[in-house]
């Protein structure tokens, strides 16, 4: 027997966006409907720790339980465990239960909807990789930062990137063997050893403080990235974790899980070394290859997308805000770029507070103000994932307000 | 050595390209006859590697949410949840 | 090798939580109350949760976060009162019977 709910806005996602975003809407009066997948909110941020430049330690677990609790006391309806299937215009919000069988609510009537569904691993295929023991790095982080599971007892971790550091360093925390950080295999683009320092020199301009504790200086000047590739040292430690600029993952082993991983070395431009190829003992190995906006909710409401490589991959159009062509649907957090979490809830208040002044509750008098504090934080966000990501979002805006205000579409 | 680079449906690289060489020129008409991205992810994990081997076997990629046309369920339903989903596919 | 974090230098000590039992192709395993599924049997040493339709390949849990649906199961106690789930979103409820799914035979 399926019940169907009706309310003022149904925020989709519970992570640090969506969660943001109902509190703020809530605050500013608004009837609210959060739902979520997983049986607890916080999405990614539950998995979150890493240390901040001011030497405290972010606890993403710690801040999900405090917003959670945030949301129930001001009377959210949460809805967990319930997976959104599908969001028709108008706006009607169809779900099913995380655990099958007859849902309680089968669909939710709303005068507005913010999809706030993050983002997904971008897949690194490779010989083996579908072997049990093969994970992502956000799959490394959730079960080690949430779960408190081993992913393995020794793990190697491929991709060199923000998440692939920090969450190496979380698994050490958690007592796993880290073997080492190697490169992706031949077959990623721009994998070389050359090209990961570039990439890495780009990153650090706009985040100096994550790069500065290992070779920071060594970085800093993008125009030595070749040379200092020559010089490179094999391994480089970071928090006692060997990263090897100059080894790279060939294929995983095993017969029904991962045994190993064999690795070669390689030269600064990417060529292989003969005869470095060598197994290592191994029975967990983390992939990091990005991240990429999920929007298949938007997708299928026929919202203009645009594809910009700085935030990421295809959003839809939408103003800083995170408003669309669609009066009354809205969008924020990693679903409209990847970044980190402190611009997701940052981007969650904005819209949460947009969305109030749609539905005639409050006018949003601080837009202005919240605008200037997000590129702030994003400017100082020490998890950038691409060194253009402010120039991408002002891409997109403006083709947004272009758009608007030409009347197409 | 092969690996698949879809893992719903265990599709391969070599079986993209094949598909292509056989007469595929949409990223859709592949997609259909391979079953890349057509499991239960729906292209989550995938969509970027499917992606990238469309265009290295000649196929243009279109603009869109992706390349994979998206519709509704966007997760896999029991068929009770969509008999009230009226009027579409 | 216990896989389990207990104590955790940043992190806080794991809650105290009663355990669940349920099993999964006919053997008994314990979860940590609300833990999901896919989680209890990776800490019980158990990686495989199913074989790929095609190649028959091993599989397990991949993303870990419900995007990839590489570690679905049956949940249910007869195959036709069964549901499909995804063992890293399902918590542990006492008593589940898990099963592996096995498409191409279903």
């Amino acid at each position: 027997m399926s019940t169907v709910m009706d309310t003022e806005l149904v925020v989709v996602g519970g992570g640090p966006a969506g969660l943001a975003a109902a509190i703020r809407a809530a605050e500013c009066g608004t009837s609210v409907v959060l739902i979520e997948e997983n049986v607890s909110l916080g999405g990614k941020l539950r998995g979150q720790l890493h240390e901040e430049l001011s030497g405290e330690w972010w606890i993403g677990w710690d801040l999900s339980s405090d917003l959670a609790s945030k949301a129930q006391k001001l009377g959210i309806t949460i809805l967990t465990e319930t997976v959104v299937w599908g969001v028709e215009d108008g706006w009607r919000v169809r779900v099913s239960s995380s655990r099958g069988g007859t849902d309680a609510v089968s669909e939710i009537t709303a005068r507005a909807v913010l999809i706030a569904t993050g983002a997904v691993e971008c897949s690194m295929p490779a010989p083996g990789w579908t072997l049990p023991g093969v994970i992502t790095i956000g799959g490394a982080q959730v079960l080690t930062n949430i779960h408190r599971v081993r992913p393995g007892k020794r793990t190697v971790v491929v991709g060199v990137d923000p998440l692939s550091i920090t969450i190496g360093r979380s698994m050490k925390l958690g007592d796993v063997e880290v073997e080492s950080i190697v490169l992706p295999p031949a077959s990623v683009h721009l994998s070389s050893p050359v090209e990961t320092l570039k990439r890495l020199a780009g990153l650090s301009k706009l985040a100096p403080y994550f790069y500065m504790r290992f070779g920071g200086k060594l970085l800093a000047l993008p125009g030595l990235a070749s040379v200092a590739a020559r010089l490179l040292p094999r391994s480089l430690s970071l928090w006692g974790i060997p990263l090897k600029l100059s080894t790279r993952l060939v294929r995983v082993v095993g017969d029904d899980c991962v045994t190993g991983v064999e690795l070669e070395r390689v030269k600064p431009n990417g060529q292989a070394v003969p005869g470095s190829r060598r197994i290592v003992a191994v029975d967990s190995v983390c992939l990091s290859n990005g991240l990429v906006p999920l929007n298949d909710l938007a997708g299928a409401l026929g919202l203009e997308f645009v594809n910009s490589s700085s935030v990421g991959g295809r959003v839809p159009l939408h103003s800083t805000a995170g408003a669309t062509q669609k009066p009354g649907l809205y969008l924020a957090g990693n679903a409209l770029g990847v970044e980190g979490a402190k611009v997701a809830l940052k981007q969650g208040e904005i819209a949460g507070s947009e969305i109030a002044s749609y539905l005639g509750h409050q006018p949003y008098q601080e837009r202005e103000r919240e605008l200037s504090e997000l590129r702030r934080m994003r400017r100082e966000s020490e998890f950038t994932f691409n060194e253009h990501i402010q120039a991408g979002h002002d891409e997109v805006e403006a083709l947004f307000q272009k758009r608007v205000t030409s009347g197409t579409r | 050595m092969s690996y698949v680079i879809c893992r719903c449906e265990d599709v391969t690289e070599q079986e993209i390209s094949a598909c292509v060489d056989a007469g595929a020129t949409t990223a859709q008409e592949v997609k259909f006859q391979t079953r890349a991205g057509m499991g239960f992810c729906q292209g989550r994990v995938c969509r970027v590697s499917v992606e990238e081997a469309i265009e290295s076997a000649g196929v243009a990629i279109e603009l869109g949410a992706s390349s994979l046309t998206v519709r509704l369920p966007v997760r896999p339903t029991a068929l009770a949840d969509l008999a009230d989903h009226r009027g579409e596919d | 090798m216990d896989k389990r974090i207990v104590n955790h230098p940043v992190l806080n000590d794991l809650d105290e939580v009663a355990d669940v039992e349920f099993t999964f192709n006919g053997r008994t395993y314990v979860a940590r109350g609300g833990e999901p599924v896919a989680v209890a049997l990776l800490a019980a040493g158990v990686s495989e949760l199913r074989r790929s339709p095609e190649r028959d390949e091993s599989r397990g849990l991949y993303c870990g976060i419900g995007h990839c649906y590489e570690c679905r199961l049956w949940l249910g106690d007869s195959p036709e009162s069964s549901e499909r789930v995804r063992g890293c979103q399902v918590s542990v409820c006492d008593g589940d019977v898990y099963r592996s799914v096995r498409e191409g035979d279903e």
